[in-house]
């Protein structure tokens, strides 16, 4: 069974690995590429961005 | 004269009448009760026409054989299956609250505790049933709640139990809005529940929408490959949806193709249900399992939501972490739904759709890890 609790810490750490890199990325992208000014008027108006 | 070959009814076996009634009772609950009809009627008539005697349909050059070995074997289905859900997901909400995605990466323990306790049970400890450390890891994915990733991850580890798998994974996520509610209460306090959240979330630009599959891809791939196929085709599908010049390819995947591919793995995932294979104790087994996968998957979410919930101030509903399985949106909607019976005006829907969409790529991320790290451990 040792492997087997190895194989589930090692399972979730990738999964938890990944997921964090993603949320780096995914925060990196909200905060480079935030809707323009005048975009986020538009899309206010139309009700989507 | 009418034995042999010529009338089916002599060779009918008391397991094949079994797997008869199995077919029939899946289309019934499909038809009558509306349980998963889109999948469960097309396994179940695959069933019925798997196990009628003498049919062949299932021997070399019959149609479920010849379905089985093009879109199974070679994971053609679920692939093609992905991008018509990838078309079909709208991860603005999971773009809007990045954080949800760690309540989607903690859901998906229900795998891989349900792969421990499942190789507990067979050849690493108990010997209870025949379960190898790779049927262990079949039966675990089911916690992904994703019909998809569950033959993609059974397929390529060649589990012996792969339709049992496969039909406890779709027909447990009929069966979300009853396992969830009761481990929601239990896990939560009255307070925890009624907390309403703030509906405003930070906007987020096309640019980025279209960005995300491409950058997912990436990250995913780059980590765990063995994940790319799937990840892959579920970000193309994605893509194709946000480019927003893709309107009929969109369409065509969300609607034609989903609807022609269900249809074929529906047929093929009965068709492997013939009653030699099916028939066993660890049939039920896998069943029972598929329960714990999901109540697993669920409790740990809503343990990380809790601990969200202290972390942030209180300002997180622990509910929402009920939602990182993926099983789309049916967990979402739960969420909103205990979340109202606290709080009538406690909504709760956007904030779980991230959580829930963060499951959806949480659960290919663990397939992939499990297919990275079987033949280490296996």
């Amino acid at each position: 069974m040792l492997k087997a609790t190895w194989f589930v810490l090692a399972g979730m750490a990738i999964v938890f690995a990944t997921l964090s890199l993603l949320v780096l990325v995914m925060t990196a992208l909200n905060r480079w590429l935030r809707p323009k000014p005048e975009a986020r008027a538009q899309a206010t108006r139309a009700g989507d961005v | 004269m009418f034995e042999g070959e010529l009338l089916g009814v002599f060779a009918l076996t008391w397991q094949a009448a079994v797997m008869l009634g199995l077919g029939g009772l899946l289309i019934y609950l499909g038809i009558a009760k509306q349980v998963e009809p889109v999948l469960l009627v097309p396994i179940g008539m695959g069933v019925i026409l798997a196990n009628v005697p003498l049919g062949g349909l299932t021997e070399a050059g019959g149609l479920l054989a010849v379905l089985r070995k093009a879109g199974i074997d070679t994971q053609l289905f679920p692939l093609l299956i992905f991008i018509g859900v990838g078309a079909m997901i709208d991860f603005g909400s999971l773009l809007e609250r990045p954080y949800t995605v760690f309540l989607g990466a903690a859901a998906q323990f229900g795998i891989f505790g349900t792969f421990f306790l499942a190789y507990f049970l067979g050849d690493g400890g108990l010997r209870l049933f025949d379960f190898s450390f790779k049927d262990a890891i079949s039966i675990g994915i089911i916690g992904s709640a994703d019909g998809p990733t569950s033959i993609y991850v059974a397929t390529m580890l060649g589990s012996k139990y792969t339709p049992a798998i496969v039909v406890a994974a779709y027909s447990y996520m009929a069966l979300v809005p009853i396992i969830q509610p009761p481990i929601m209460r239990a896990l939560t306090t009255e307070a925890e529940r009624r907390l309403v959240m703030p509906t405003r979330a930070q906007k987020v630009s096309r640019r980025t929408r279209v960005l995300f599959p491409i950058v997912t891809i990436l990250v995913v791939g780059l980590i765990a490959p063995k994940a790319t196929p799937l990840i892959g085709t579920l970000m193309f599908g994605n893509l194709l949806r946000e480019s927003r010049v893709l309107e009929r390819l969109s369409q065509a995947a969300q609607n034609e193709m989903a609807n022609i591919v269900t249809i074929l793995l529906g047929l093929t995932v009965g068709g492997m249900m013939v009653a030699r294979d099916f028939l066993r104790l660890e049939t039920i087994m896998i069943y029972v399992m598929g329960v714990v996968a999901f109540a697993l998957g669920t409790a740990t979410g809503l343990i990380l939501g809790k601990g969200m919930y202290l972390a942030s101030g209180k300002r997180i509903n622990p509910l929402i972490g009920a939602a990182g399985i993926s099983a789309f949106p049916m967990c979402a909607r739960v969420v909103q739904r205990v979340g109202l019976e606290a709080n009538p005006q406690n909504h709760l829907l956007m904030h779980a759709a991230g959580a829930n969409t963060a499951g959806q790529i949480a659960s290919v991320v663990a397939g992939g890890a499990a297919l990275v790290l079987a033949p280490f451990f296996a």
